[in-house]
């Protein structure tokens, strides 16, 4: 399956076997941020950049002036008025206030607040080109055609011109002799500077210096003096006691290619480094590192490596150590960080995409889809290529591996392992296998004769003295074939990332297992490994993040943490730090701190990082190779890093209104939505900066970390102290808080004098409510107990009345019975013809509509009549007169023969009695009546009833008779039929005649009527009985079954004993 | 009639210049910007009064690009500039820019007196004899088109001042106002104007070249004023109501002027100063002349070389009169 070739040189094409010098150099290339008027900057012109003491940027623009916190570019400076003139020059004196000269000869400060115009009218007119200060604090603004104007910040409203005679003002400097150099239109000329107000004393002109327009001096921190000229570039001179004159001047612009050069401006970074700002010709750092005169050797920043404009009028260091560039006509540029180099190979043989590398005594070869391209220490040097051979067709250099006898190893994407011969330019194929997999040679590294590879189907170890070969695969125990890499640690251990949860290694051709992911059952592949001094091991991931094992732990860091992403390509450990290499970006782990710093697109990296493409070179750069050249990353120049974001408050508003905090703010009380705007000024990563805050008396805890730069409080009463802390993408924050503390004031019913006051009133209040209710009570009293007297006094008399009423009534009722009883026939007449009988005669209402009739008629006839009238009481006894009276008058007459007879008439005569006055309503009372007829001799006895039984005892048996179904009187609803029924009797029989008020009695136990059945059975027990002793039962019963119940009938009872 | 677009095609080709914005235009077809060092005994013969040519270029509002003003044969020696003797004359550009640069009044005069410099100096550059230069281009800026004066009917408006400071010898220049500072690229809308105005005729007597001075609604009468005609041919005024009012000219080394009304049409418009050389009886050769042309209130008219209007053309009135019986 496999087969190896030893020392054989493939056949190639001789012409392929060339060393191709190529005369292209890799473009080198700095990544900026650029700020155009489409990001929100005043003009695209920029003239000055400045920093003031709260870190803000400001941009003195042909749009006017502008500040920028990294993100908004902001042009609502306040003020009352700005000049028409825009922004020329700036200077930040020693106080830290910023000074502005104009074009139009004007001059404004700010002072961390305002924004002030100073009044320069009849003094200059035209633009003010430098701002300098002198050794007492004065400001001097050097006008271009007026001399120069001099302020006393501590009295800005006078101002004083210098005159220093018809010579056009382009910069100003003072030597340390308090000398002042004036730069003009053609010459650096030379004042004696006096304080005292005097005008300055023309002492020469530098006569060594070509004839030009000095549109800058600038005096570094060596002493020398850097002279931007218009025309003719930069020189540099030094001053001594004697002045310029034994001094000699260097040409620097001729040395560095800008002789004939418009030199804008001059700046000094921290480092000492000069920077030049030029028209056509970009930006030009000159490199001192620290030597006091310049080596020649520069940095150029144009369109040619990123800066895409070459009009430059200034650079800016800012306090984090950022690079501003001002540009004519593009707006702002911002070096993101010199620490990164940009390698471009597009237009190179080698192309771009760089899947390896290796370094060696400042020798870099780099590996790509087109072979091997070696350059020199500077990776953008001219370089030699070896371009892929016929063998190589179709696949990459997947990696490089230099022995300790210098021999080049090529592992290639999918043509197996080869030899590069330097001198020949000649690839000879070393390993090529049957297996396609086994070609596929993801890695290659080694130690001593061994050349270790990883590939697609295992770890092969090749001894290229001895020619011996061992494989590993999982046939060996490896748990995948997919070998990604292979690290060979300090004790000669390989250890191999491949698609596993654990990390093996292989040491004196034994496999082992070295560590691993346990409680993850997730697939997981390491695609590199590394393993430090101490013995800890680092394995990137791929979607994992990268993995720390120790002695006893194991450890996972991923995006949560910082990293760019949980998919790493490449791993590099090394003074601390963990190099992990991604798409877009790579990360660094600090193994002292275990904190991530990410570097991805908002830095400029906009290519994806090779698998185990990576190395460290001996000036400490890490070197990613991308699939678009090379990223170069210097941590010793990203100084920056260390550099806290500055704290400021933007804006604080209490429910929506703005407040000036620059003052004590207290505000009166009201429940506010207290709104507190703020930034944390980082410019190299203003996106990242994260905050953090505490409103003290409010806030038990700091907030959690948040990239929100504004917070909203409900806040009430109460002293209170915002704090916030600001954290750069380096976790760098500053060792105190910013504060800011308000008071809102407490609400008056919340103070002592209020409390008080309301207490008292309470009190009071309490007391008056006491008195008026116990006054009110009284009076209501008073009133009730008269309405009362009055009410009683009405009813009372009312009372009175109606008892008097009443009493007249009850009088006349009582009369009425007296006249009722008049008419009912006397008793002695019952005992004269009947030798037994009783009658219960019970009125309901002292009258009564029950009401009896007798009579002897003829010889030995006797009538007995039991009536019930309609109703009872006064209507009653009416109806009981009628009846009664007409009873006596039918039988009286002679032609009555029986009792129904007296029945039919009756029932005619009340009929028509009742209804004469047919215009009143029809009448509809009546009767119900029982007539009876005993003949006294025979006992033949004849009954007619209308509506009423009747019961009697004939030979001891009751016979109870129905009555006819028609009262007397009342409603004719048919024709009316009362019948006679005919009897007769023994002596001793008894008749029963009742009205309904007995049976009708409510009573008993369940409060229910006494019913005929209960009359029937209370006849049949006493019947036998002497007459006295019924009616005292008839009586006692009726009492008896009444008990509580009031009487609801009139009540008739009678019984005849024949 | 091919071999006629094919030969025009070459010279846009090969003079781009001629598609920019130059000074003196197309439409003038003046050769050459003449100034003379003024040095010495500041001989005026030669056909410059003052040694100073002021130029002022109007940048419309709406242009924000940088600019670039760009000379060509900025020095002063070679095959286009006139000798006197030996190559030791120096010349120097100035442009300004800002405040009182345009508006100052000594700036619009003939003579470079008083406050001709006003306004901020942007840029200068002195040039002697400098084969670098020599037919060949020298670019000020670039500048901020804000960085000039602004003026409400022009917009922003540079000035540019070549001033001789030395020697004798003439400098022969153009200029060009490009948004670029290698290639001659217009600015759509920009313009270009002076007060007085110094050149070199063609030697071709077949050449007519012309300025344009601008007559607004103020202006009743005019007066031309011209220095060291040498009696070259004459100078004759068309209008949209003049058809070639001969004016007079100077002879060698002095002035002359003459007044002639304004008519009511001619409100507005452009006036062409047309400068035909005579033949006969002998071509006057390297001849630099010197014009300007005032209103009846004594101020200066401007000559654009892209001519407000356009380039005026007499309108024909046909009379016609009734048939007498």
């Amino acid at each position: 399956m496999k087969q190896f070739y030893k020392g054989t040189t493939a056949t190639v094409f001789s012409f392929l076997l060339l060393i191709l010098y190529s005369g292209q150099s890799v473009s080198q290339s700095f990544s900026f941020n650029t700020y155009q008027i489409e990001d929100g900057i005043c003009d695209r012109y920029v003239y000055t950049i400045n920093q003031d003491r709260n870190g803000y940027l400001w941009l003195g623009t042909g749009g006017g002036l502008c500040w920028f916190d990294g993100i908004t570019f902001r042009s609502d400076v306040i003020t009352d008025s700005i000049p028409e003139g825009y922004v020329r020059s700036s200077f930040r004196d020693s106080k830290g206030t910023l000074w502005f000269g104009h074009d139009d000869g004007s001059v404004s400060f700010y002072n961390g607040q305002n924004l002030n115009i100073l009044h320069t009218e009849g003094l200059t007119y035209s633009r003010i080109n430098d701002i300098k200060e002198d050794s007492q604090g004065n400001l001097l603004f050097a006008s271009q055609n007026n001399g120069i104007l001099v302020v006393d910040p501590a009295d800005t409203t006078t101002l004083r011109l210098k005159d220093i005679g018809p010579l056009l003002v382009f910069s100003i400097e003072f030597t340390e002799d308090n000398k002042l150099l004036v730069g003009t239109q053609d010459s650096i000329c030379i004042f004696s500077y006096l304080d005292e107000g005097r005008d300055p004393v023309y002492i020469g002109k530098v006569d060594s210096l070509p004839e030009t327009r000095y549109q800058k001096i600038f005096r570094d921190s060596s002493g020398g003096f850097y002279l931007g000229t218009s025309d003719k570039g930069v020189y540099r001179i030094l001053y001594s006691e004697d002045g310029f004159s034994g001094s000699p001047v260097q040409n620097i612009g001729e040395s560095i290619g800008l002789g004939r050069d418009n030199i804008q401006n001059i700046f000094e970074d921290f480092e000492q480094n000069i920077w030049l700002s030029t028209f056509r010709k970009g930006v030009v750092k000159l490199e001192l590192s620290g030597e006091p005169e310049p080596s020649g050797r520069h940095q150029i920043y144009s369109q040619e490596n990123g800066l895409e404009f070459n009009n430059i009028t200034g650079v800016f260091q800012d306090l984090e150590g950022n690079i501003w560039i001002g540009t004519y006509g593009n707006g702002l540029a911002l070096l993101l960080n010199e620490a990164f180099v940009f390698y471009d190979f597009t237009e190179k043989e080698s192309g771009s995409n760089i899947t390896a590398l290796i370094e060696h005594n400042e020798q870099y070869w780099l590996g790509s889809e087109k072979g091997i391209a070696q350059t020199g220490k500077n990776i953008d040097e001219e370089s030699v290529n070896y371009p892929g051979s016929s063998e190589m067709a179709g696949s990459s250099v997947s990696s490089l591996y230099r022995d300790p006898e210098g021999n080049i190893w090529v592992g290639t994407s999918n043509q197996g392992l080869f030899q590069l011969n330097e001198e020949t330019g000649e690839y000879t194929s070393i390993y090529y296998s049957r297996n396609s997999l086994g070609n596929a040679v993801n890695y290659v590294t080694g130690q001593g004769t061994e050349v270790w590879i990883a590939t697609s189907n295992g770890v092969l170890i090749y001894d290229y003295k001895t020619e011996e070969i061992l494989q590993f695969s999982t046939r060996e125990g490896l748990p995948h074939n997919k070998i990604n890499h292979i690290y060979i640690d300090q004790e000669g251990k390989g250890w191999i990332a491949t698609v596993s949860n654990s990390l093996y290694y292989i040491q004196d051709g034994k496999l082992g297992l070295g560590a691993e992911i346990r409680y993850y059952s997730k697939k997981n592949e390491f695609k590199a490994v590394s393993v430090s001094a101490e013995g800890d091991i680092w394995a990137a991931t791929y979607g994992n993040g990268l993995y720390h094992f120790t002695e006893d732990s194991t450890y996972n860091y991923n995006v949560l943490d910082g990293l760019v992403s949980d998919y790493c390509y490449s791993l590099l450990s090394e003074d601390g730090n963990v190099w992990i290499g991604h798409r877009l970006g790579f990360s660094r782990f600090s193994i002292s701190d275990t904190l991530i710093a990410s570097y991805g697109r908002e830095l400029g990296i906009s290519s994806d990082c090779n698998t185990n493409a990576i190395l460290e070179n001996p000036e400490g750069a890490i070197i990613f190779g991308t699939n678009n050249g090379i990223i170069q990353y210097d941590p010793a120049k990203d100084q920056g890093s260390l550099i806290p974001p500055i704290n400021n408050i933007v804006s604080i508003s209490f429910s929506d209104i703005l407040v000036d905090f620059s003052d004590e703010i207290i505000m009166s009380f009201d429940r506010y939505k207290l709104k507190i705007d703020f930034i944390g000024l980082s410019y190299r990563n203003p996106e990242l900066v994260t905050y953090q805050y505490k409103l003290v008396n409010y806030d038990d805890e700091w907030s959690e970390l948040t990239r929100i730069p504004q917070v909203i409080y409900g806040i009430g009463d109460g002293e209170y102290t915002f704090l916030l802390r600001s954290y750069n993408r380096y976790w760098q924050t500053t060792e105190e808080p910013l504060a800011i503390s308000f008071t809102i004031k407490k609400p008056y019913w919340k103070t002592w004098w209020f409390i008080t006051i309301v207490s008292t009133l309470l009190v009071v209040s309490v007391v008056v409510i006491i008195k008026v209710r116990e006054r009110n009570q009284k009076q209501l009293q008073a009133y009730l107990e008269k309405s009362l007297d009055e009410r009683t006094h009405e009813v009372v008399e009312q009372k009175e009345e109606i008892e008097l009423q009443n009493r007249e009534i009850t009088d006349s009722i009582n009369y009425a019975r007296r006249i009722q009883s008049s008419i009912l026939p006397p008793i002695k007449k019952l005992e004269d013809n009947f030798p037994g009988f009783f009658v219960l005669y019970l009125p309901r209402d002292i009258v009564s509509g029950d009401f009896y009739w007798y009579d002897k008629v003829g010889e030995d006839r006797f009538i007995i009549v039991c009536a019930d009238s309609t109703g009872h009481g006064v209507p009653g006894a009416f109806m009981s007169m009628i009846g009664s009276t007409m009873i006596t008058d039918i039988v009286n007459r002679q032609d009555i023969s029986r009792p129904s007879e007296i029945l039919t008439i009756l029932d005619s005569e009340i009929t028509k009695t009742l209804n004469q006055n047919l215009e009143a309503e029809h009448s509809t009372d009546g009767m119900d009546m029982i007539v009876c007829e005993v003949n006294l001799v025979t006992r033949k006895v004849r009954l007619a009833s209308a509506m009423r039984p009747i019961i009697f005892f004939h030979k001891g048996e009751q016979i109870y008779l129905k009555g006819n179904r028609s009262s007397v009187g009342g409603e004719i609803l048919e024709q009316k039929v009362f019948e006679d029924q005919e009897f007769q009797m023994d002596e001793g029989d008894i008749i029963y005649m009742f009205s309904d008020g007995y049976p009708d009695q409510f009573g008993g136990p369940m409060g229910k009527k006494f019913k005929m059945a209960r009359m029937k059975d209370l006849l049949d027990d006493i019947w036998m009985k002497s007459m006295e002793e019924q009616y005292e039962y008839v009586k006692n019963n009726l009492e008896l079954w009444s008990g509580d119940y009031e009487q609801v009938d009139d009540i008739l009872f009678m019984a005849i004993k024949v | 009639m091919k071999s006629i677009y094919i030969v025009i095609i070459l010279i846009f080709l090969i003079f781009p210049g001629v598609i920019a914005q130059p000074v003196p235009a197309e439409d003038e077809n003046i050769p050459y910007l003449m100034t003379f060092g003024g040095g010495g005994l500041r001989e005026t013969s030669w056909g410059d009064d003052d040694f100073c040519q002021i130029f002022f270029f109007a940048i419309p509002e709406s242009f924000t690009d940088p600019i670039y003003i760009r000379i060509y044969d900025p020095d002063v020696g070679g095959e286009v500039d006139e000798i006197n003797g030996m190559w030791d004359t120096r010349m120097t550009y100035s442009v300004y820019g800002g405040r009182g640069s345009y508006s100052e009044e000594d700036a619009r005069e003939t003579g470079p007196e008083g406050n001709y410099k006003s306004g901020n100096l942007l840029a200068t550059k002195t040039f002697g004899f400098d084969m670098q230069y020599e037919q060949n281009w020298y670019t000020f800026g670039p500048f901020n088109p804000t960085e000039g004066e602004y003026d409400d009917q022009y917009g922003n408006i540079f000035k540019i001042i070549t001033e001789g400071i030395g020697g004798d010898d003439g400098n022969m220049y153009r200029y060009f106002l490009s948004s670029s500072p290698d290639d001659n690229l217009r600015i759509e809308g920009a313009n270009a104007f002076t007060y007085e105005y110094t050149f070199r005729m063609w030697n071709d007597p077949e050449e007519v070249s012309h300025i344009y001075p601008y007559i607004d609604d103020r202006t009743i009468s005019v007066e031309q004023t011209n220095f060291d005609w040498d009696s070259d041919g004459f100078i004759r005024v068309i209008s949209v109501a003049r058809n070639g009012q001969l004016m007079e000219i100077s002879a060698d080394d002095n002035w002359v002027s003459n007044e002639f009304a304004i008519r009511e049409e001619e409100h507005n418009t452009s006036l062409d100063f047309e400068f035909v050389k005579k033949k006969t009886p002998y071509v006057v050769r390297n001849n630099n002349v010197v014009i300007s042309v005032r209103n009846q209130y004594g101020e200066l008219l401007p000559f654009f070389t892209i001519p407000i209007g356009g380039v005026p053309k007499y309108k024909y009135n046909i009379g016609v009169k009734p048939k007498k019986n």
